[in-house]
Order: structure tokens, then C-alpha cells, then sequence
């Protein structure tokens, strides 16, 4: 009996997480090649640049000088036991460019933009904002979605680099200015060990992160109306909270995925 | 379907999960008429609504509109226009962006044009002090207006109201319902409202049809729902009286009258307007007139304000028979003054339109009495209101 209950429900949980793992796919084939394709507009992208990439920069920045800053420390006590401390810097900008910019720009983004995104489509969903530009004829994922998503393509590798430079930098007040490495030392091993293909592995996670985010947030505030667990306001915070949970989880796992083809 | 025909709806059905909420909807709306569909709280008047506009897809029948047919497709139909109920504009841009829009993304119109279009809709709908605000620093009423702009935009043939009035105080109602009635006049567009309990809508419709278990139930003109089925007299006939009570705070039933006629009263503007009279409210200027006609209209005659923009003419003098119609118009322009020179330009027109006509009145259904008024009379009017 309750053997059969488990079974139905996972079934049920599965036909659910293919369904949604669809209409995910359609929003974004649809989104992007409409906003490209037919609907295209200069002035939304550039909005849309400045609410993912121009607002969020300065947290970006905080963020990565700060990681740098506490890895410096990490690294330094932990190489100095081995006498390795002049491999400060590349393990510095190797863990920055390939795992820790990309990772935590694209969470200080779902943080910063991608819950405001959520409740923001919600909202408008909520109060027929959406049904009224539908009347009027306006393509609605072209005009609401695909821009972020365009915007979250040219952004999120920029934010990584910026993240990256002022981790790398972060690390060199701690390592050299702090802790008294030679400065020397510190860049030359980075432009030694870092190579071509750790920063393209890092930006194709930006990309791919930049995406996910943008596409999970915009689904979860953009479908708030097919809740069938909570209405109005209940629905537009659980959108934004689903939103910024599923992209965390999702940025982690296909984190896990592109590195081990990667590595 | 016939070219007077805009919107046909046949066999109509529509249920989420096992609930069946449309069962069989047969209607169809008239080109250039003011329709009102009424229906008690969940009837499936919005859902019908959302058929006909394409937002819900049904589940079988037939919707046809400006003769497009939208059978089974979930697509909006050309020429309609959706006026929402919590008027639905974009809060992240101001009221001038908010109607133009339409015109940016539909249109190939340059900017320059949009711009002049949306300052003529503008000007007509007196929201001159609205545009660079934001939906969230207007006024109820600027938001109605905004909203009936932005649905204007395209010029549309069609628009459709979901319960406009919901929410709004009794004036702020009647007002919003003048505002459609006027602007219905104005831009010539074939209206359809939504209103569940609202039966003042019957004051400015054309046609009602009533909703009632998923089916309509009564379809026709306002006056013929007197002869309507029991239920639906005993359910929504003592609501519009409730409701001319609620607004004029009297009832319309004197217990002497003989005989009455029904008026619908409009206040049209005839020339430039005066620089104060943009903020005045067409509905006061009304009442006031109508308190003046009142006091002139004589013996055996007694006026009731049935609504704002209603007026209802009862004769009550059983020794005297009632006025030939035109004795009854010479004696209410009696209450509206000379002008204060007799050159002074006409400014409005207040006209009253006779909607019904029973037990012996002089007035015969569709008579209409004009007065012609200069700018000083009304602020003199209003004054006294």
C-alpha cells in the first residue's frame, strides 16, 4: 500500500521535473530567438545590462576582493608549512578563475538581481501586467525574458573577470602587503601557471551559470500564476525564493558537471 | 454572422479540472452598442471574458471577433482592446510610456508621432497632469483614465471593461461608469462591462446579458428585463433599486405617481473649456442641474435623481393628466437661467434622453430634451451644488 503511494508519487515527482525541465527549455529557445530574431531592441538589452551587470558590480567587487583576501591568508599559513608560499599567487588565481569567480559571481547575481527578477515577473504576472501587454499584442517573452537572457550572456563573463581581478588583487594585499611575499614572485608565477585554457574553462561556466540563473529566475517569477500551493503575494515569495534555491542548486551541480569534462 | 455583429459566441465551454464554468455560452455583441454582462461573484463572467480576448483558450465552441474565429487557439483577436480591473499598467514606467507602448512596439510610427498621439489621448481624457507621473502617484480616477488611454492607443473597435467599477466608491463608480459612457460617445468604440454587482451599468448599456450557472440567461435590452424570468427579476431587480437608493439617497417608487418617464442625462461640452473646468467633475455639474430642473418642474410633476447621470420624471397629479411632452420640456428649461448676456456662447449641452416611457406619460422611449448652457451658469450651478 504505501509501498504503491511511494512509487505514484515519484512517478508523479518525475512526469513534473520533465515537464518543467521543458517548458524551461521552450522559454529559453523561445525567449532568446524571438528577442533576437524578431523583437529586437537596443534600449531594453541595455536596461537589462544595467540591472545584472551595472548594479551588480559593486557588490561583485566587494565580494571578490574580500575571497582573495581570505584566500591569500588561507594560502599563505597553509604553503608556508611547506615552504611554498611563492605558489600564493597561482593558487590564488587558479581556484579564482577556474571554481570561486564564476561560482560566486553567478550567486552574488542570483542574490542581487536574479531574486528581484522572480518577484518582479511575478508581480507583474500577479497583477495582469503580463495579460495586458499580451492584449496588446507584445510578445511577452520576448520582451520581458529575452533580453536578460541576452543581458546575462554579455554580463556574466565581464562580472567573473572583474571578480577574478579584484580576488587576484585582494590576495596580493594580503599575501604582499600584509604577510610581506614579494610582490614579484606573486605575479609572475600567476602569468607562469595560469593558461588560456583555465580562463576559457572560466568563462564557459560564466556563460553557462549566466543562463542558468537568468532562465530558472525568470521561469519561477514568469509561471508565479501556475501555483496551485499559494496565490498573490504567498506565490510572488515563493517564486523568488524557489528562484534563488534552484539557481544555487543548479549552479553547483553543473558546476560539478562542466568540471569534470573540463579538468 | 451579420456585419452589425463584432463578437459571436457559440456553444461556449470552458472548466478548470472538474469544474465547469462556462456550459454553453450562445451570445453575440452588437457593433457601436454598450453591453453589459452581469452575473453573481464566480457566474464565469471574467473567464468569458478572457475567452473572447484569446488570454484563455476554451474548451470547445466557437468565438468569433471583428469576424477572426478562435476556435480551440489561444491568440488575441484583432481591433479589441482589454480594460482590466485593477487597470493592469506597467509600474516601472510613467503614464505617458504606458500608453505609448502599444504605439513603440506595434506600430512602425516614428517617435515623434507617438508622441503626438499620445499627447492628443492625452488632452481628450484631461490627464494633461499625468504624464510624467508613475502609476503609483495617480489617483484611482487618473488610473482608470490612463488605463482607458492605453486601451485606446490603437484605436481599437472593441474594448473590453473587467468590472471596472469593483471597489470604487458610489461616486467614484458613477464617475468611472460616465467616464466609458462618454468616451464610448467621443471615440465611437464598441463596449462590453463586466459587473457582478453593479446594475448602475444598466444606466449606460445598450444590451445587458445576464450569466447565470455558467449559461446566459436573460440577453436584451435594459428595460426588458422587467419581463424577464422570476429568479433573475427577484435576484437583480431589487439590487438596482438598492442601488438608485445608495447613489441619490431616495427611491424612485412614489406611491402617488400615475405614470413616469426615464431619463439618461449627458453633459456634453460644446466649445473651449474654461481653464478651472478640467478638475471639475462632469457628475456634479449634472446633479446640479438636475436639483434646478427639480424646483421648476411644477405641479403634478416630481423629479428623482435616480442615479447620477439618471433621472427619473414622475407624474403624480390623477386629476390632471401629465403635460404634452413638449409643455414638460418648456417647463424644466425654466430651471436652467438665461444666460447671463444673451450673447454669451452656448458652452454644454445637457441633454435628456427618454429610456422608457409607461402608464400614461407624454414622453414617448427615446425622446430627447437639449438645454444649452453658457460657462457661467455652470459655475454658477456648481457654486450652489
Amino acid at each position: 500500500m504505501y509501498g504503491r503511494m511511494l512509487l505514484e508519487e515519484t512517478g508523479k515527482s518525475a512526469i513534473r521535473g520533465v515537464d518543467a525541465l521543458g517548458r524551461v527549455t521552450l522559454l529559453f529557445v523561445q525567449s532568446t530567438g524571438l528577442f533576437l530574431f524578431r523583437h529586437f531592441s537596443l534600449s531594453r538589452l541595455t536596461e537589462r545590462i544595467y540591472e545584472i551587470g551595472v548594479r551588480t558590480l559593486p557588490l561583485i567587487l566587494l565580494v571578490g576582493f574580500f575571497t582573495g583576501m581570505v584566500l591569500g591568508l588561507q594560502g599563505y599559513y597553509t604553503l608556508v608549512r611547506f615552504g611554498s608560499e611563492g605558489l600564493l599567487g597561482p593558487a590564488i588565481a587558479l581556484t579564482l578563475i577556474r571554481e570561486l569567480g564564476p561560482v560566486l559571481t553567478a550567486i552574488m547575481v542570483v542574490g542581487q538581481a536574479g531574486s528581484s527578477m522572480a518577484a518582479e515577473l511575478g508581480i507583474q504576472r500577479n497583477s495582469e501586467q503580463v495579460d495586458a501587454l499580451e492584449i496588446m499584442g507584445i510578445e511577452t517573452r520576448a520582451f520581458l525574458i529575452g533580453p536578460r537572457l541576452v543581458a546575462a550572456v554579455i554580463c556574466f563573463p565581464i562580472l567573473t573577470a572583474f571578480f577574478d581581478i579584484i580576488g587576484i588583487l585582494g590576495g596580493y594585499v594580503t599575501g604582499v602587503t600584509l604577510l610581506g611575499l614579494h610582490g614579484g614572485l606573486y605575479w609572475a608565477n600567476i602569468y607562469n601557471a595560469v593558461g588560456w585554457n583555465d580562463v576559457s574553462g572560466g568563462f564557459v561556466k560564466a556563460l553557462v551559470f549566466g543562463v542558468l540563473v537568468v532562465l530558472i529566475c525568470c521561469y519561477q517569477g514568469y509561471n508565479t500564476h501556475r501555483q496551485t500551493a499559494a496565490f498573490g503575494a504567498r506565490a510572488v515569495s515563493n517564486s523568488a525564493t524557489r528562484a534563488v534555491v534552484i539557481s544555487c542548486v543548479a549552479i553547483l551541480a553543473s558546476d560539478y558537471i562542466i568540471t569534470s569534462f573540463t579538468i | 454572422m451579420s456585419t452589425d455583429t463584432v463578437i459571436e459566441v457559440e456553444g461556449l465551454h470552458k472548466s478548470f479540472g472538474e469544474e465547469a464554468v462556462l456550459r454553453g455560452i450562445d451570445f453575440s455583441i452588437r457593433r457601436g452598442e454598450v453591453t453589459s454582462l452581469l452575473g453573481k461573484s464566480g457566474a464565469g463572467k471574467s473567464v468569458l471574458m478572457k475567452c473572447i480576448s484569446g488570454l484563455v483558450r476554451a474548451d470547445s465552441g466557437r468565438i468569433t471577433v471583428n469576424g477572426v474565429t478562435l476556435a480551440g487557439r489561444r491568440r488575441i483577436p484583432p481591433g479589441l482592446s482589454y480594460m482590466f480591473q485593477n487597470n493592469a499598467l506597467l509600474d516601472g514606467i510613467s503614464a505617458f510610456d504606458n500608453v505609448a507602448l502599444p504605439l513603440r512596439e506595434r506600430t512602425r510610427l516614428r517617435e515623434r508621432e507617438i508622441r503626438l498621439r499620445v499627447k492628443r489621448l492625452f488632452q481628450r481624457l484631461d490627464l494633461d497632469e499625468a504624464e510624467d507621473k508613475f502609476p503609483s502617484q495617480l489617483s484611482g480616477g487618473m488610473l482608470k483614465r490612463v488605463a482607458l488611454a492605453r486601451a485606446l492607443a490603437l484605436d481599437p473597435e472593441i474594448i473590453l471593461f473587467d468590472e471596472p467599477t469593483t471597489g470604487l466608491d458610489p461616486l467614484r463608480k458613477v464617475s468611472v461608469l460616465h467616464m466609458i459612457e462618454r468616451y464610448q460617445r467621443q471615440f465611437g468604440f464598441t463596449a462590453v462591462l463586466v459587473s457582478h454587482d453593479l446594475p448602475d451599468a444598466l444606466f449606460i448599456s445598450d444590451r445587458i446579458a445576464i450569466l447565470e450557472a455558467g449559461k446566459i440567461a436573460f440577453d436584451g435590452p435594459p428595460m426588458a428585463l422587467t419581463g424577464a424570468a422570476e429568479d433573475l427579476r427577484t435576484t437583480f431587480l431589487p439590487s438596482i433599486e438598492g442601488l438608485r437608493s445608495e447613489v441619490a439617497g431616495i427611491h424612485p417608487v412614489s406611491p402617488d405617481r400615475i405614470g413616469h418617464c426615464h431619463f439618461r442625462i449627458s453633459f456634453e461640452s460644446l466649445g473651449e473649456r474654461a481653464p478651472d473646468e478640467a478638475s471639475a467633475l462632469p457628475d456634479l455639474r449634472a446633479a446640479a442641474f438636475i436639483r434646478r430642473l427639480r424646483r421648476s418642474a411644477g405641479p403634478g410633476v416630481r423629479l428623482y435623481q435616480a442615479g447620477v447621470w439618471s433621472v427619473y420624471v414622475h407624474f403624480t397629479d390623477a386629476e390632471n393628466p401629465p403635460p404634452p411632452a413638449r409643455e414638460l420640456a418648456a417647463r424644466l428649461d425654466k430651471g436652467v437661467p438665461a444666460s447671463a448676456a444673451d450673447s454669451a456662447r452656448p458652452a454644454y449641452r445637457l441633454s435628456l434622453e427618454a429610456l422608457e416611457a409607461v402608464n400614461g406619460s407624454t414622453v414617448r422611449a427615446t425622446e430627447t430634451f437639449a438645454f444649452h448652457l453658457s460657462f457661467s451658469e455652470v459655475s454658477h450651478a456648481q457654486t450652489e451644488n
